[in-house]
């Protein structure tokens, strides 16, 4: 059934009524066919308001049907300001209005304009702040009642967003029949072509044209028939890839083009870019602009030609070009009545579409204008008058012609945000009263009506040009010139002078910008105010600041900021248009969810052991397996056994490799022997301590260095860094990832590793601070003999992929003895009764090791070191700040971090502390003023708001001889 | 029990019931249903097959090429990119590929059976030179093979270079991040079937299998294991290594 304001079928529209389905609108089923989209079924089902406006709820319908301004922006299946034209509808599809209550139709927030008074351009600035307690009342409020739309936190399932990356030769921007040409143009020179359209099909404009054309490519052909075979050559075209229902987010840097097309936001790099975005029309200036029934010309063709429908019944055409001709013929056509066609020039033209009008006997005004759109939810009427020789309003000539619908064509705003940012310049041309393209950056082009042309073999024309000059480009010549476009340039600027409309009598209920309600007489007001400069006003004022960027008003703006400013509307401007020029959801700004995760090899043994996993970096770590209590006990007194494979691992080779080391560390290294290891400490040219680890010398030239976790690839670089340009024959490695590493420790740890090896691994025959390369459970393994956790205990290296299986070994050679698996958790709190510091928790970027207490890792006696010099400074200075180990006097436990203070006064703070079986009490270090760092000195640790007392200890807190580690 | 090698994406292969076989130490997936199938619809779509096993050897310094030169041939080096060597141990003849990361950088890439006789030759190559190291690193990265006419399009889904099969030829390589982890990309076709081999470290190897099996859904991602890889063609495969 078609009924209403639906046309009856026709080929070249888009919408199926063999397809019918239903969707719902506030809960109520509303009829709608396939093709169509939200906004057109519920137009046909007679809804008139879309939207209430954001300052003052007024009521809003449709105006550009093409996805450019906020009149129909609503709630779709849970997502906020979608924009209902382009929304296409689907069976089941909820929507919802949204800024409105309690109903879209009777808005009772609407209130808010009758206090229009206290709300001028600006009051916030102005307002609310005297005296200071009115902002805390007023500032809620005005949140309650401001912002667009809500996000459902309830419907997260709104799919997952991704990104792609893709490249092509020529990216053309803009399906109409600019685009389309100079795809066409440029994928028959063999180039890879990518032809990106906003719309669900190829067309643009060409689409919503049944007038004939009689070209040279296309003789006595409809426009949307042309459009129809241009969009079928390009999808047959092998090397054009044509992606519709995408949107050139913004124009970056190295041919970078972000495209927002459905969930995806493809990264397109281009090597050349042509842009043909086309125009948008800009909104007529007149009191109550914004009435349901208000429309642009080219939206009213949109409805008529591509979805079959109606806008209205009886129009009134305003114009001030050419252009309202053609679309009053088209409503002509399509059965509207044109109850008049006001035309702001002086005379009427007489092109063809005038002349069918005129035989048809249709009332045609010349040099009158609007003034007034009559109606209070919806276009009744308007009430017009004639303009003067100087295209003003004359006073006290007014008439009053009734219509439910008034089309606008008033003058054209190109859109080159994209130009503008792939760093091209703009010109004011008056005679073609728009902005057209100045200077090209290179490898950018532009074509069709962004350069101010209106016939379509003019357009088409601008599009091959384009394409020549963007293979000539790729072909390695020089940017090439415009001359084709100039001479078309030339002909249009006297075919259709451009005509200013003029300035609104009325200018309060004029809307300039329709997202943020602004009204003339605010920017007038803004410019009296002082902000007589675009941008400032822009900012003053908030035009352009909405859902639209300035598509709608930028043109509009600029013509009101002249008239009140007396400047020229060439120096003033547009707005400058940032990147994105559409709106962008977060979740497309996202993507996937990907967090890189690193997992060592021995994670699923923990996985199935515990569930306390924490994350280190992008590592994760079992934190504790059972407790801290149990794994603290099974190390001081049985064995224990912890994955550390997260440790920093590096290789450095070569002949000069004890060179680099003794470059970079504190202490010699080079005088270090094979099966030897050694503490070593990296800090920068000022003394500050970068990272630490153990360097163990495997053979005259390798070494195996081991850092913290966080700083592998740092370190990697540092030395690659300190390597770069000396010619030195020094290789370096990161094999974090090739080997696992466990550290099994606790007095028993010599027993259950003698069942696994054939190494000796008695106290003689593997010192302390040793290493031996050998079989472990019949893997190959470096052992590395340290004590971190202040017990006996091996590092076990080996290859990662064994990972698992000398867990299991191990543990099974474990059993016997007691053996535990130790967590991180666990292993702190053995470091910290040892007083082992960690770089990065204990020390920050100011800390040297002098001050952290690790001067006698320093050998200030070596002939040179990265930092050697400051460190000598800095070791005959004193001491600001020293790292001390504390106990608390009480049992309490400070966080890591908290705060120190003597006498009441701020002094220092704690950096980690951990509660020591071994000591009964809370342990930990600190950051102390030196002339503090006594044994004994007695300080307050802030906890939760209290101050409790704590003691400094100078010497660790378990094995302080070092003897069990031996 | 004898020591086993498992690669870093081993507990994924199991829980979608792999079935392992032991490929010079390694539980390798031989397949996780029928292989056939798994061919099929990797060369219809995209398929994902975990190569860890494959041997890498890092060679770095000034000599590299000359240690290429000296132990492998066709003597003549390649460009950046990847070429295929003979590496003759005893009476057989084995494939290698040299791939040439950086002016003074290659990485060897063997099958599993070669690891230690190529390694060791290359050590010998090596000692008579002043300054080069060789390194075996096959523990340290996971090699991931991407293989079907879908393969780019999965690819431009996690690498942010923007690949087409013009700019990024067969037989080249590439560093670049893959799901925002460090890579090296090998483009590597097989009868004609694009494939790329993956090469990252192994720690990242279970999170970026899984970013491939995610991004991979909207093209039917499947994944295959080393039955299906010789059902490709035993001569072809034998260029890949998979022997």
């Amino acid at each position: 059934m078609i009924s209403g304001h639906r046309m009856p079928p026709d080929v070249h529209r888009q919408v199926d009524y063999t397809k019918k389905l239903w969707i719902y609108f506030n809960g109520k089923p509303v009829p709608a066919f396939a093709g169509e989209t939200v906004a057109i079924a519920l137009f046909a089902s007679g809804r008139r308001i879309f939207s209430r406006s954001f300052k003052y709820h007024r009521p809003r319908g449709l105006l550009c049907c093409s996805g450019a301004c906020p009149n129909c922006l609503m709630n779709i299946d849970g997502i906020p300001n979608s924009r209902a034209c382009r929304v296409p509808v689907r069976e089941g599809l909820h929507v919802s209005p949204q800024h409105a209550w309690p109903s879209l139709d009777h808005d009772w927030l609407n209130v808010i304009e009758m206090f229009d008074r206290l709300m001028p351009v600006g009051f916030y600035y102005k307002t609310l702040y005297k005296p200071k307690w009115l902002w805390k009342i007023a500032e809620p409020v005005i949140r309650q009642l401001a912002g667009l739309g809500k996000i459902d936190t309830d419907n997260r399932d709104q799919g997952q967003y991704e990104h792609t990356y893709e490249s092509t030769d020529v990216a053309v921007i803009g399906g109409g029949p600019a685009g389309m040409a100079a795809a066409l143009r440029a994928a028959g020179e063999g180039v890879s072509v990518t032809l990106i359209e906003s719309d669900s099909r190829l067309g643009g404009h060409l689409r919503c044209r049944s007038g004939i054309y009689d070209l040279e490519d296309f003789p006595q052909l409809p426009g949307y028939d042309i459009a129809l075979q241009m969009e079928s050559a390009a999808l047959n075209q092998r090397n054009i890839r044509v992606w519709c229902d995408a949107t050139g987010a913004g124009a970056y840097e190295g041919g970078l083009l972000p495209i927002l097309r459905g969930k995806t936001l493809i990264h397109l790099r281009t090597k050349s870019m042509i842009v043909a975005t086309g125009c948008h029309e800009c909104p007529p200036l007149f009191r109550n602009n914004d009435l349901p029934g208000v429309m642009l010309g080219r939206a009213a063709l949109r409805m008529i030609n591509q979805f079959g429908i109606r806008p209205g019944r009886r129009a009134v055409i305003l114009t001030t070009n050419d252009h309202g001709y053609a679309v009053a013929e088209e409503c002509l056509r399509a059965g509207i009545k044109i109850a008049e066609v006001v035309d702001a020039r002086s005379t009427a033209p007489q092109c063809k579409e005038a002349r069918i009008l005129q035989a048809q006997s249709v009332p045609i005004a010349p040099g009158s204008f609007i003034r007034e759109a009559i109606g209070k939810k919806a276009v009744k009427g308007v009430r017009l008058g004639p303009l003067d020789h100087q295209a003003r309003h004359q006073a006290g000539t007014e008439r009053v012609v009734e219509c439910d619908l008034v089309l606008a064509s008033t003058g054209w705003q190109p859109a080159t945000a994209l130009l503008y940012q792939a760093g091209c310049n703009l010109k004011f041309d008056a005679r073609l009263g728009q902005e057209v393209p100045e200077t090209f950056a290179p490898g950018v082009f532009a074509a069709g009506e962004i350069w101010g042309l209106r016939e379509l073999q003019d357009i088409l024309l601008s599009g091959r040009v384009a394409a020549v000059n963007a293979i000539a480009f790729l072909n390695g010549h020089p940017q090439p010139g415009n001359g084709e476009v100039d001479r078309l340039l030339s002909k249009a600027r006297t075919i259709a002078p451009a005509f200013s409309p003029p300035a609104p009598t009325k200018p309060k209920r004029t809307f300039i910008c329709f997202c943020e309600d602004v009204v003339e007489k605010d920017l007038r007001d803004g410019v009296i105010e002082g902000f007589d400069e675009i941008e400032t006003l822009k900012r003053y004022s908030t035009i352009s600041m909405g859902p639209c960027q300035g598509k709608m008003c930028g043109r509009n703006a600029s013509e009101i900021c002249s008239l009140a400013s007396g400047l020229d509307v060439r120096s003033v401007g547009l707005t400058t248009s940032r990147p994105p020029i559409i709106p962008v959801p977060l979740g497309a700004l996202a993507g996937l969810e990907l967090h890189p995760v690193k997992l060592t090899s021995l994670h699923y043994r923990h996985a199935a052991l515990t569930n306390v996993m924490m994350d280190m970096g992008v590592w994760k770590r079992p934190l504790v397996y059972t407790s801290v209590a149990e794994e603290y006990e099974a190390v001081r007194k049985r064995v224990g056994l912890i994955d550390i494979s997260t440790l920093g691992k590096i290789i450095v080779q070569g002949h000069e490799a004890p060179k680099l080391l003794d470059k970079v560390y504190t202490p010699y290294l080079s005088t270090l022997k094979p099966g030897c290891i050694r503490y070593g400490m990296l800090c920068d040219e000022s003394g500050i301590i970068l990272d630490d680890g153990t360097v163990a010398r495997l053979a005259a030239d390798h070494f195996y260095i081991t850092t913290t976790t966080g700083n592998v690839d740092f370190v990697e670089q540092w030395l690659k860094w300190w390597t770069a340009g000396t010619g030195w024959c020094v290789h370096i490695l990161n094999v974090t990832a090739a080997y696992a590493a466990v550290n099994l420790a606790g007095p028993r740890a010599r027993e259950v590793l003698s069942t696994l090896t054939e190494i000796d691994v008695s106290a003689n025959g593997f010192p302390y601070m040793g290493s031996r390369t050998g079989s472990v459970a019949g893997v190959p393994s470096l052992l590395l003999r340290i004590g971190f956790v202040g017990e006996t205990g091996w590092e076990i290296h080996f290859p990662a992929e064994f990972g698992e299986y000398l867990w299991d070994r191990i543990m099974d050679a474990g059993r016997a003895f007691g053996i535990q698996p130790f967590g991180v958790e666990t292993q702190r709190l053995l470091r910290l009764e040892k007083k082992h510091v960690i770089v990065g928790q204990d020390t920050d970027s100011l800390s040297n090791p002098f001050d952290a207490d690790i001067a006698w890792a320093v050998k200030l006696d070596k002939a040179d070191f990265i930092g050697r010099h400051s460190l000598a400074r800095l070791r005959s200075q004193p001491s600001r700040d020293r790292l001390v180990g504390f106990r608390m006097k009480r049992e309490v436990a400070p966080a890591d971090g908290s705060a120190i203070t003597i006498d009441g006064k701020l002094v220092g703070r704690v950096t980690s502390v951990r509660f020591s079986p071994h000591v009964g009490q809370f342990i930990g270090l600190a950051w102390l003023p030196a002339k503090y760092a006594q044994e004994g000195k007695e300080f307050q640790v802030y906890v939760e708001g209290k101050t409790y007392p704590a003691e400094v200890v100078q010497q660790a807190f378990y094995d302080p001889e070092g003897a069990r580690v031996k | 029990m004898s020591p086993y090698r498992i690669s870093p994406i081993h507990h994924w292969h199991n829980q979608r019931g792999a079935q392992f076989i032991l490929w010079s130490g390694w539980e390798q997936v031989h397949s996780y249903a029928d292989p056939g199938k798994e061919a099929n619809a990797a060369c219809s779509g995209v398929g994902l097959c975990d190569l860890t096993p494959l041997t890498k050897i890092d060679i770095q310094g000034q000599q590299c090429d000359a240690l290429l030169s000296r132990s492998l041939s066709p003597g003549s080096t390649p460009p950046l990119g990847f070429h295929a060597h003979t590496h003759t141990s005893g009476d057989q003849k084995i494939r290698v590929r040299a791939v040439h990361l950086a002016r003074d950088r290659y990485l060897a890439l063997g099958s599993p059976e070669v690891r230690e006789s190529l390694y060791e030759h290359l050590l010998r190559a090596a000692s008579q030179l002043e300054c080069v190291r060789v390194t075996d690193i096959t523990s340290g990265l996971a090699l991931l093979r991407i293989l079907g006419p879908k393969s780019v399009d999965l690819l431009n889904k996690l690498c942010p270079v923007g690949l087409t099969c013009k700019d990024f030829a067969n037989e080249r390589c590439m560093q670049a991040p893959i799901a925002r982890v460090n890579a090296i990309l090998l483009r590597n076709d097989i009868l004609g079937t694009l494939s790329f081999d993956a090469l990252i470290s192994r720690d990242y190897g279970e999170y970026v299998w899984k970013s491939f099996v995610e991004a991979g859904h909207p093209f039917q991602i499947s994944w295959f294991g080393l039955a299906a890889c010789r059902l490709g063609g035993e001569e072809e495969m034998q260029r890949v290594e998979v022997v």
